[in-house]
């Protein structure tokens, strides 16, 4: 009966279609087709669906289920809302003015919280504002900041770029002074340094060929010993125990060393190995090290002349810090200098698995797994970290700020 | 070693590990009576040795009794047992036989488990017999002349007749096996010369002293009770829930075993222990049905010889030997006589038959509330959240976890979830921690002296989740009590909210436990007897489950308890719904939950469910959409994972699985109305919600075959369980046409098909004939459906249907406050009569809830009709298709103005 009555009020241009908003009423005053077919204005909120899309009971839970058809609730005093018909006459206010619950129909008892909901959203609103009005503020004080330390950056790359030429030539300059003024003191130097050090490059040598010999004509102990170093070492590796280390350790103090270097140290990484070859090494090495000296005399000698050790690497200090200022500079392009704040900030979020740390300007991990290394901001909402070592086919992430 | 360690760990974590489990063999009393029912197979002699015959046979009333003695040797003879059979009257005919046989004489005061099992259930209605002297033995049968017994004297044996057809001989093979006390400790010597005194002669090792895996138990000597029981011309044996094998009891190298036990990873197709254990088994006959229970909670072993499944053997370890035989005619029967005996199911409250989430562990408020989120930002229907372990502080149950379930979180939680009618349910285990002074639930029990105690009467220490534990003495009445108090709101968690519980690890599990348990010499004081764990063990789940039902009943009396229970014994419908403990997320698991639902089912508990999709490990989307797709049809519908398992709440794995999900799920809550019939009709008729193929087409031998993989939903629905890949085998019992429940435009005869798996549904048919009742607007809850109208579904001409309907939540019921319609169409007309399911408690009092129909759905009409009317009214109906190849038409009258609740009718022109 009571549904009869709401079917007839559709017809005076005055009745308002239950669970319309305001403004779509005028699609309902047309008269309502669905399924090919003219749908009887008795049967709009009748509370049986007809309508697939539920466009004939946007009022009731008749058509719970579909998504085409939301039930508009005013709100008078707060704000307008789209419900689900799933949640149209289901018991449970959804709806600050309760008109989601018929008090006829179903047994909630929906009291109109609007004038609350009203005055605590646009509380909310308010102190939203006020938070954004602040950050505004911070905003405009972070840009005009950045944008200072943008000139000065780019000052300072001017002033570099400036310094440059005159640097260079002075670089020059001292350069040939130094080829100039010092190649007799070179000469001096390395007459009495080179022939010294060369003799010592012979003595070593000599001392090497003559370990090589050695170990040559000791071919009968030597090898064997190795062999069975190697053997042994291989029934440790399948699992020999400890005792058999120790007779390892035994047998190498019987071995005759002309160098008789010191045993290695119980914790030395390779127990076995022969002393023979290890002075051998150690010979070789010294060696090398003697010849990357000469080496890196030669140069310096070449290089620094007295009294002007550090000057020719004056320019390479500004050239680092510009291409350090530019990338800075690149990372923020003018619209978004108001994240310049950001910088080596970091956000983090625990979820029940995982801690996730989004730094801008650098990477973003999941626990310790690297999900992308930074890329740009591409919105003044959103950001891309890329390559991320867990994203697979997708390689990058995107960071929305909502 | 690393590589060592991988290799084996693979085992451990794909099967159970069974050496940490007795088998008959390395059980003494199962093996000796093993030997002694060969030794007695063996023997040549006309009559065997030994002998038991029955003498002073007495009759009084609905009485019998009679001494059996027992000979052995050529004179020698012991003490007599006294027998007692008594008859007892189910559904108002007869057709219950109580057995008992003691060695001491009658105190007159009945065994605990007859105290918890039998008793609550109310009187047992007396059935009086007259008997008449026959060759040989003695026949007492009823007055109604339909139930009769005949004992034989010499030797001792009892035939069950129904209608004076045999169903079953108790000691045909003379295994029967009293072994009485000896006193003293009896040396463990070789056998005696002469015929064996019982089994305890044939293998006198460990009567006294036996040890497993380390533990060793002190016994009282020997206590065996085993016996056996032939079934006539059986077709199929069912029962002894729980085990992971098929339906149909049949022969294993070991025996059935029936001890409640914690099995990890358990492993399907063996008859190992589970969780819980049923000791009644029915026996479908060519002349009709009956049934056996053997009220034991101690250890117990059947063997099922599988030839023919018509010869039984039963040993238990100790305790009274108490019987129960069902004579039937109908399967239906004997389940309704074993309510008799144990008790009808507790209703459940209405929501319980919607959707469970659970996951061990949700692991803040939160989370479960994002969970909850969720479930309505993809439109999933959710009744329950569920709270594993994690949620306690330390495991200490009754507690909330500060760090992470701060109590004022926990509240908004309670307040959130409520106000869509969702639940939450929070494990509550058996277990306290002993080792924290502050912890007063474990003080409580401690100080009042409340615990199981070890045999020298200090406190028994047990480990289990928290560490060091003590396990109240659920057998003590007062310690029932006390726990039942831990319930109230004031203390757990502080105010009103809907929050239920989940009793687990309740066998009791026991980490360093003899076979994860207690052991077997420990003590219970059971009001004023004290008695061996070995006596009561099947039953501590039972009475853990009984505890927090009467603490919900306590803190709300209005309200229907639900607890969950895992562990369990004859008569735990009473108090809640059973689930299969800690299955696996394997294709196995998924095919065995149906045999060990229906096995449930036929054991009069039917509110049980598989963790849906396998609570270890983590399914493949196939497994998990399919397990979803079949778990709607389980009674109790939860899904559950383990720690170690991935997140898989439905949502999580795209769009295509969660629509499949969704689509489920919301067929589940469609068929609500028809879920709470079937609860109903179980809850106060005895009738099983799911039913085995073959339940109402016995004359189809076909279907026996297919019982484990199809399952019929009440009277009206098959399911046909998935399988990985394209198709199945369907079997369509009878001789009906069968109504394809995803497409009803498809109708098909009975008989076997090659069926395409659908990728949104598991195989559904409807018999014709039959009219389901559904409510078809998608809501948040089953609360949110309340004030929905329902829509009648018949399908075929003619058709009946059956529809119950209560406030779902309230004892109201009893008082006769529920509808209960049955739905008539013939090729006239559709009638609504209100009936009742209880006609002596039926009062005038009616619900006050929503009963309109608002669309009726006749599908295979025989004709089109020019009109359809209701009294002078003319309704508006549809047709909404009609099949080429028959003369059918499928039509929906739309707001026929009917509701449930009163009389009415439409008629057809």
């Amino acid at each position: 009966m009571r549904w009869t009555l709401l079917g007839a009020l559709v017809g005076s241009p005055a009745a308002m279609i239950r669970g319309v908003a305001p403004e779509m009423q005028g699609q309902y005053a047309q008269g309502l087709r669905c399924n090919g077919q003219e749908v009887a204005a008795s049967a709009i909120n009748d509370n049986y669906c007809d309508c697939e899309d539920g466009s004939d009971e946007p009022g009731t839970g008749a058509c719970s289920g579909q998504e085409g058809t939301l039930f508009h609730c005013a709100n008078v005093g707060s704000t307008p809302r789209l419900v689900y018909a799933s949640r149209v006459g289901d018991g449970i206010c959804d709806c600050c003015d309760g008109s989601d619950e018929d008090h006829q129909v179903t047994a909630a008892k929906c009291s109109n919280t609007c004038k609350e909901e009203g005055e605590r959203s646009r509380a909310e609103r308010e102190a939203k504002l006020k938070d954004l009005r602040a950050g505004l503020q911070v905003k405009t004080e972070t840009i005009s900041q950045a944008k200072q330390q943008k000139q000065e950056k780019e000052a300072e790359i001017h002033r570099i770029d400036q310094e440059l030429p005159a640097l260079e030539t002075k670089l020059t300059e001292l350069r040939q002074k130094k080829e100039e003024a010092d190649a007799e003191k070179m000469q001096a130097e390395c007459k009495t340094e080179l022939p010294r050090l060369r003799q010592r490059v012979k003595e070593l040598e000599e001392k090497v060929a003559s370990l090589e010999k050695d170990l040559v004509a000791g071919d009968g102990t030597t090898t064997t010993t190795t062999k069975k170093v190697v053997s042994e070492y291989a029934k440790w590796m399948e699992g020999a125990d400890a005792a058999m280390e120790e007779d390892m350790a035994d047998e190498d103090d019987g071995v005759e060393s002309p160098t008789a270097p010191a045993p290695a140290p119980p914790e030395s990484e390779n127990p076995s190995e022969d002393p023979l070859e290890k002075e051998l090494k150690e010979m070789e090495s010294q060696v090398k090290s003697h010849k990357a000296q000469l080496d890196l005399m030669d140069l310096m000698d070449l290089m620094i002349p007295k009294g002007f050790d550090r000057l020719p690497l004056v320019p390479l200090v500004p050239l680092d810090s510009k291409s350090r200022l530019k990338k800075e500079l690149d990372e923020l392009p003018e619209d978004k200098l108001g994240f310049a704040s950001l910088r080596d900030k970091c956000l983090e979020y625990k979820t029940s698995e995982y801690t996730y740390k989004l730094c801008f300007f650098q990477d973003a991990k999941q626990s310790h797994t690297r999900l992308g290394q930074w890329e740009r901001f591409t919105s003044p909402t959103e950001a891309i970290f890329k390559n991320g070592e867990m994203c697979g086919a997708l390689g990058a992430l995107k960071m929305w700020s909502c | 070693m690393a590589l060592l360690l991988w290799l084996i760990w693979p085992i451990l974590v794909l099967a159970v590990d069974q050496s940490k489990f007795r088998t008959c063999e390395q059980t003494s009393f199962c093996r000796r009576f093993r030997a002694y029912t060969k030794e007695v197979s063996t023997q040549q002699a006309a009559l065997p040795s030994p002998v038991h015959s029955a003498s002073e046979v007495l009759v009084e009333g609905h009485k019998v009794s009679a001494k059996i003695v027992h000979r052995y040797g050529e004179s020698a003879q012991l003490e007599p047992l006294t027998l007692q059979l008594q008859f007892f009257r189910s559904q108002q005919s007869c057709g219950v036989v109580r057995f008992t046989l003691e060695h001491e004489p009658s105190t007159g005061r009945s065994s605990v488990v007859r105290r918890s099992v039998v008793e609550p259930a109310g009187p047992l209605e007396p059935d009086e017999v007259v008997a008449a002297t026959v060759e040989g033995g003695t026949t007492f049968t009823s007055k109604s002349g339909a139930c009769a017994v005949l004992l034989r004297h010499q030797p001792f044996q009892l035939e069950i007749f129904r209608d004076g057809l045999l169903l079953q001989t108790f000691n045909a093979r003379h295994f029967l096996n009293y072994e009485l006390p000896r006193h003293g400790r009896a040396t463990e010597s070789p056998r005696p010369v002469g015929p064996p005194l019982d089994a305890a002669d044939l293998d006198p090792r460990f009567l006294w002293e036996e040890s497993f895996d380390q533990f060793v138990d002190r016994r009282p000597g020997p206590t065996g009770r085993g016996f056996d029981v032939s079934f006539a011309e059986s077709m199929a044996l069912v029962g002894l829930a729980e085990h992971a094998t098929s339906l149909h009891l049949g022969k294993f190298q070991e025996p059935y075993r029936l001890y409640n036990l914690d099995v990890f990873e358990y492993e399907v197709d063996v008859p190992m222990a589970l969780y819980g254990a049923i000791p009644f088994v029915t026996c479908v006959q060519r002349s009709g049905a009956s049934g056996l229970l053997a009220l034991n909670p101690s250890e117990g072993f059947v063997q099922v010889d599988a030839s023919n499944a018509t010869e039984s053997w039963w040993i238990f370890e100790t305790g009274p030997l108490e019987l129960y035989f069902f004579l039937g005619p109908s399967v239906t029967d004997v389940l309704q006589q074993y309510h008799t005996v144990t008790g009808l199911p507790r209703m459940p409250p209405l929501a319980a038959l919607g959707k469970h989430q659970s996951r061990w562990n949700y692991i803040t408020p939160e989370d479960v509330m994002e969970v909850s989120r969720n479930f309505d930002r993809h439109g999933i229907p959710l009744d329950f959240l569920w709270l594993d372990l994690e949620h306690t502080h330390g495991k200490r149950y009754f507690t909330w976890d500060p760090k992470h379930f701060p109590l004022p979180e926990v509240e908004t939680m309670l307040d959130s979830l409520n106000r869509t009618h969702r639940k939450l349910v929070t494990i509550i285990d058996p277990h306290l921690f002993a080792n924290d002074s502050n912890y007063t639930v474990a003080n409580l029990f401690k100080e009042k002296k409340l615990v199981v105690q070890k045999p020298s009467g200090e406190d028994f220490h047990g480990f289990c989740w928290p560490g060091p534990s003590v396990y109240p003495d659920f057998c003590s009445p007062e310690a029932r009590a006390e726990w039942a108090k831990l319930f109230d709101f004031k203390a757990y968690p502080g105010r009103p909210a809907e929050l239920y519980t989940w009793n687990d690890m309740n066998e009791p599990s026991v980490f360093d436990g003899p076979e994860i348990t207690l052991p077997k010499d420990t003590r219970h004081h059971c009001g004023d007897e004290i008695l061996e764990h070995r006596e009561v063990h099947n039953l501590y789940g039972f009475w853990v489950q009984e505890a927090s039902v009467q603490g919900h009943l306590l803190r709300q009396p209005e309200q229907r308890p639900f607890v969950l229970t895992r562990s369990f014994f004859a008569g735990s419908h009473r108090h809640g719904a059973a689930w299969t403990g800690d299955n696996m997320a394997n294709w196995r698991h998924l095919e065995r939950s149906v045999p060990m639902l229906l096995s449930l089912s036929l054991c009069g508990l039917s509110l049980a469910g598989a963790d849906v999709a396998g609570f270890m490990g983590d399914p493949d989307l196939e497994l998990f959409v399919r397990w979803h797709q079949l778990g709607i049809w389980y009674p109790f519908y939860r899904a559950h994972a383990h720690l170690t398992s991935k997140r898989r709440e439905p949502w999580i794995f795209g769009t295509t699985v969660l629509e499949k999900v969704r689509s489920a799920v919301l067929t589940r809550y469609r068929l609500l109305p028809m879920w709470y019939t079937l609860a109903a009709e179980w809850a106060l008729l005895g009738l099983p919600m799911i039913r085995p193929i073959w339940y109402h087409d016995l004359q189809d031998t076909q279907a026996f075959q297919h019982a484990d993989s199809h399952f019929f939903v009440g009277d009206a629905l098959l399911v046909r369980a998935p399988e990985t890949g394209k198709s199945v085998k369907l079997y369509l019992p009878g001789n009906s046409s069968w109504y394809d429940f995803w497409d009803p435009s498809s109708i098909r005869p009975s008989g076997s098909y090659k069926e395409p798996l659908h990728k949104h549904h598991v195989p559904v048919f409807v018999r014709s004939g039959h009219c389901l009742v559904q409510r078809w607007r998608p809501r948040r809850s089953s609360g949110a459906m309340e004030g929905d109208p329902y829509t009648v579904v018949c399908y075929g001409q003619p058709a009946t249907g059956r529809v119950y309907i209560d406030d779902g939540r309230s004892h109201e019921y009893q008082k006769g406050a529920y509808i209960f319609d049955e739905i008539t169409l013939d090729f006239n007309a559709l009638r609504g009569t209100a009936s009742t399911l209880d006609k002596t408690k039926r009062a005038a009092s009616a619900p006050s809830v929503e009963r309109r129909i608002e669309r009726l759905v006749l599908l295979g009409m025989t004709k089109i009709p020019k009109q359809i009317t209701k009294g002078e009214e003319t309704l508006d109906f549809s047709i909404d298709s009609q099949p080429e190849r028959t003369s059918a038409v499928d039509l929906t009258v739309r707001k026929p103005g009917l509701s449930f609740g009163s009389s009415w009718s439409i008629h057809f022109h």
